[in-house]
């Protein structure tokens, strides 16, 4: 994962490409960690967006209600507000919303709360972070409508048929499928996982199984 | 730990129980036997008088103690407290007459069938607390029946009591032994919490760091271009990185902390097969695999995809030509088997699931024997059960979920 040579062919292809096509954030970095705010803030505004940084959970919910921020970063264990009061918050403004978290991510914390557009799970390399940001703000910004039979996705609501929030790398791979291009296969079992347990929840005969020589394949239940 | 409680507990209740149960019933036994011999006594002596009981003789007894000594056969009152008939029947015609009726409980007609359907036997209880007694005399069947119910009826008492005794014993034992075990396992417990939660936050603490040093090594290599020493950090903290992911899987498995979802095993299974088919052909192993589709299972998926890790990894490691992979599912019981080839001897091999054991062919191979043992935590986390046989020159891996 840490590769030395992803990080210097990232630095070069960002120096070459510039800021100019990347639409300008503002972006709220939030963690309890000032070491981490300031590298992080750092790395960030090398992408050319702006970021404000948070220390505590009281700090973001006063500087979410004063202000408007584009996209918000959030550790998963900062102090005094609960991180998932902070993200149902603004799961009701609309604003895209990475969680960076210790835990390790699974097929449970996936479904049971998935409030979050993203999650990143630490030890993570820089570039991870600003690809991510990356993907789902393209994704809050699409109007894309992905058809799965009889279920319809508005990819910028990240929403399963209105109810069920989906994370970026679930809507990716459903995308994928349904599109028939292919993906990150060895990444994507805990989000196929996840996605066919949404599936069970709305009762969609929607099923996402392993075809031998072929990967994963989207089929209905009475197939 | 938990389990280890409550397994203690449980052994230590068996053994209560047995032992008083045995106690018990040897005292009942010879409670229930004594009274027996007592009412054999009476009809022995009834018998001798050929049906009729006769008075003890007071001129033995008169200052004796024993007269006013408890009930027995030798007491002098007895042969007034004694409720008893005797019948008895012709050899040849098989008439029946009423010897001695002195009983109230018993009708004369009673007393007459009863003795009727007791001609065969010879000695023994019958209506409960009756005992009879069959003999022969002057070309006559006699037979005895004498009334023993308040004596039974101690007998039964005592019954009733040390089993009510048995049951309160048991009762305060469990009590006690929670509360000692409680005591007993604490430490233990103790420490097994801290060294796991030891882990945890070691594995914890030292991830953000290593996100922090990444991203301060990154801003370096942007302001001033990166060199030989920025490229060192990198190294150092990508070896850092794999050790502290290794150490997770150091900490043992338990059902605490597992996270339980619906896992789709067919397709992590035919997934993990998929992806590990080019090191199968790279080492000249023939996989046939018979996965049925959609078997879900309610567990830990990494434990899980790590589990199917393992066994492909063992096959691969010591599969001579060909491996079978089989998933199937009867009556929810769900059946993962791995089967290759091997020039192992036949019988079990259970030991292949201990820690640091290896059986004699992974002596050249690079096993520490931790990968089945691994194995075993996890599926015995799930309420599994994990075997393994070598059976005709095939080594069969077998777990049941």
């Amino acid at each position: 994962m840490i590769d030395g040579k992803k990080i210097r062919c990232y630095s070069r292809k960002d120096a070459m490409s510039g800021r100019k096509d990347v639409k300008v954030m503002e972006v709220l970095l939030a963690d309890a960690n000032r070491d981490m705010l300031m590298c992080f803030k750092k790395i960030i505004e090398f992408d050319g967006h702006e970021v404000s940084t948070a220390f505590d959970g009281a700090q973001v919910v006063k500087m979410i209600a004063n202000h408007h921020f584009d996209m918000v970063i959030l550790n998963d264990n900062i102090p005094r507000v609960k991180c998932t009061e902070i993200i149902k918050h603004l799961n009701e403004g609309n604003i895209p919303v990475i969680v960076l978290t210790g835990e390790k991510i699974n097929s449970k914390t996936l479904l049971a709360e998935t409030l979050a557009n993203s999650y990143l799970s630490f030890p993570f390399l820089p570039y991870e972070l600003t690809e991510l940001m990356n993907k789902v703000r393209d994704k809050a910004a699409s109007n894309k409508l992905l058809k799965l039979s009889d279920v319809e996705i508005k990819v910028s609501d990240f929403r399963l048929c209105g109810q069920l929030r989906m994370t970026n790398e679930e809507i990716d791979i459903l995308s994928s499928l349904v599109e028939q291009q292919n993906f990150n296969e060895k990444k994507a079992g805990t989000y196929i996982n996840s996605l066919n347990n949404k599936f069970k929840k709305i009762n969609k005969k929607l099923h996402i199984r392993y075809v031998m020589n072929e990967g994963y394949r989207l089929v209905t239940e009475n197939e | 730990m938990n389990k280890v409680r409550k397994k203690f507990v449980l052994y230590a209740m068996i053994a209560i129980f047995v032992l008083i149960s045995v106690l018990l019933a040897v005292i009942n036994g010879i409670n229930f036997t004594m009274a027996s011999e007592d009412a054999d006594q009476i009809t022995q002596r009834i018998a001798d008088a050929h049906g009729v009981l006769k008075k003890n003789n007071p001129k033995e007894t008169v200052e004796s103690s024993t007269r006013r000594g408890p009930m027995g056969p030798d007491s002098p009152e007895m042969h007034s407290s004694i409720r008893y008939f005797t019948v008895s029947f012709n050899k040849e015609d098989g008439k029946e007459k009423l010897v001695e009726y002195q009983i109230s409980a018993v009708s004369e007609k009673e007393a007459i069938k009863w003795a009727k359907e007791l001609k065969n036997e010879s000695t023994g209880w019958t209506k409960m607390t009756y005992r009879y007694r069959v003999y022969k005399h002057d070309g006559k069947i006699y037979v005895t029946v004498i009334d023993q119910g308040r004596e039974l009826l101690s007998a039964y008492r005592i019954l009733i009591i040390s089993a009510c005794g048995e049951l309160i014993v048991l009762i305060l034992s469990f009590i006690l032994l929670r509360m000692v075990g409680k005591k007993l396992f604490k430490p233990l417990e103790e420490a097994d919490r801290k060294q796991k939660k030891f882990i945890a936050n070691v594995e914890n603490d030292f991830k953000m760091p290593l996100t922090i040093i990444n991203a301060n090594t990154e801003i370096i290599e942007k302001e001033n271009g990166p060199s030989e020493y920025t490229k060192s950090i990198n190294r150092q903290v990508k070896k850092m990185t794999k050790l502290v992911k290794n150490l997770g899987s150091l900490s043992i498995f338990n059902e605490k902390n597992m996270t339980v979802s619906e896992v789709n095993l067919s397709n992590l299974f035919n997934y993990a097969i998929d992806y590990n088919k080019k090191k199968f052909k790279d080492k000249n192993i023939a996989i046939e695999f018979e996965i049925e589709p959609d078997i879900i299972l309610n567990g830990d998926e990494a434990a899980i995809k790590n589990v199917l890790n393992e066994l492909i990894d063992n096959s691969l490691k010591f599969a001579i030509s060909n491996v079978t992979f089989s998933l199937d599912q009867k009556n929810d019981r769900v059946t993962i088997r791995q089967m290759n080839d091997t020039n192992l001897l036949n019988g079990s091999v259970d030991q292949v699931f201990d820690r640091f054991s290896t059986l004699e062919n992974a002596k050249e191979k690079e096993g520490v024997g931790l990968g089945l043992s691994y194995v075993k935590d996890i599926i015995k986390a799930h309420n599994g059960r994990v075997s393994a046989r070598v059976n005709n020159g095939s080594f069969i891996l077998q777990i049941d979920l």
